[in-house]
């Protein structure tokens, strides 16, 4: 019967597509692990960079850095954060939406988008949104040469003028369950100054504070990118698995469902011949 | 036996080093600059050039550094390296 024919061929596809999701479900896993111990063997340099910018903050006083000096705004580059490759459920649409919204919701011209990875460049591709630069591809693993080229292209482009303000749109990792899309102002760098950290005085600063200051700007920006970029590949890894899972338990009750109609119309078929047997010899019978 | 100090090599992308050392060698912006325990608190760039270690116990250990950071205070040595290489056995 050819009912049960095409309801054995569904069957076998769904299977198959099951068998599928459940390996890169099981992929996702391991590079999400990967990922994490990643970004956190960043943080002790990250911190401790941090520390040092609001010590020296401090210490040098009236400080005139390009890189320090906030300026009137009249255009805001966006960095926008996305992920080389789909399948990963929200993931790209949530970071494509919230950087639309910021754009349609200020003047034309005064957004400019700087993208970062496949799925943010093909969406805006399309669209007549100013793009100043595009990343793509974005290394598998996070890389602090990655994190250095994109931090010196985003200064030269802040420091020349041609945008007054760098703004960063990524992911940040919360748990494998969870992940939330923020956005960071990234240049200029706001330091406060630290408070309280009388253990300053008679630091000795070689050559002096102010050099030193300069010097770590662009190293602390490379830093907090580099945290960024790491935060999102976490994030992109730990959505592609929650939906390559939910999507193996999807396949799971399609299963379940095409299997027992399978079940019943074989059985029909099974009882159907019976009666035609049956009744056949009752005829002879007569 | 001599007194130590703690020190920390970190790199942005990882950790290096982290213990208790006796003496330590970095090429500062302005020149090589030896640190021994209870140092005063200093802030420096670093150059390119060669960090030399030596552990609690004498053994020593060599770096190469391109350059980054160094601060020393209360004791406590911290390298912020922009890249590192090396790690093998030295003066």
């Amino acid at each position: 019967m050819s009912s049960l024919r095409v309801l054995r061929r569904r069957i076998r596809s769904v299977q198959n597509t099951q068998q599928i999701t459940k390996a890169m479900e099981m992929v996702a896993a391991a590079k999400l692990r990967r990922a994490q111990s990643r970004a956190q063997a960043a943080r002790p340099y990250a911190s401790k960079i941090t520390e040092m910018l609001e010590n020296l903050a401090g210490a040098a006083g009236e400080i005139d850095h390009p890189l320090f000096k906030a300026r009137e705004v009249k255009t805001t580059a966006l960095v926008l954060v996305t992920a080389d490759r789909g399948l990963c459920g929200s993931y790209n649409a949530n970071l494509v939406r919230g950087a639309e919204q910021r754009l349609r919701n200020s003047p034309t011209g005064a957004i400019q988008l700087v993208l970062v990875g496949k799925k943010g460049r093909d969406y805006f591709k399309r669209r007549r949104y100013p793009v100043l630069a595009v990343h793509t591809p974005v290394p598998a693993e996070a890389s602090i040469d990655f994190a250095r080229t994109l931090t010196q292209d985003l200064i030269d482009r802040f420091v020349s003028g041609q945008v007054d303000r760098v703004e960063l749109m990524f992911t940040r990792f919360i748990s494998a369950l969870q992940r939330r899309v923020v956005v960071e102002t990234f240049l200029p760098v706001g330091a406060a100054p630290a408070e309280g950290r009388p253990q300053n005085a008679g630091t000795i600063f070689e050559p002096d504070a102010e050099s030193i200051f300069g010097e770590l700007l662009p190293r602390y920006a490379g830093a907090k990118l580099f945290a960024a970029l790491a935060d999102s590949l976490a994030a992109e890894h730990s959505a592609r698995m929650i939906a390559m899972g939910s999507a193996r338990k999807n396949a799971g009750e399609l299963l379940d469902l095409l299997v027992l109609r399978r079940n019943r119309l074989r059985q029909a078929v099974i009882t159907k011949e019976l009666l035609e047997i049956v009744g056949g010899a009752e005829a002879l019978n007569g | 036996m001599a007194s130590t100090f703690q020190l920390s090599i970190l790199t942005p992308e990882r950790s290096v080093f982290e213990g208790a050392v006796e003496y330590l060698q970095v090429p500062g912006s302005q020149g090589y600059l030896g640190v021994l325990a209870h140092h005063a608190g200093l802030v420096t760039a670093l150059a390119a050039g060669r960090l030399t270690v030596r552990h609690a116990g004498g053994r020593g250990e060599v770096w190469e550094v391109e350059g980054g950071f160094f601060e020393v205070s209360n004791n406590r040595a911290t390298v912020l390296a922009d890249s590192l290489t090396g790690g093998g056995p030295g003066a």
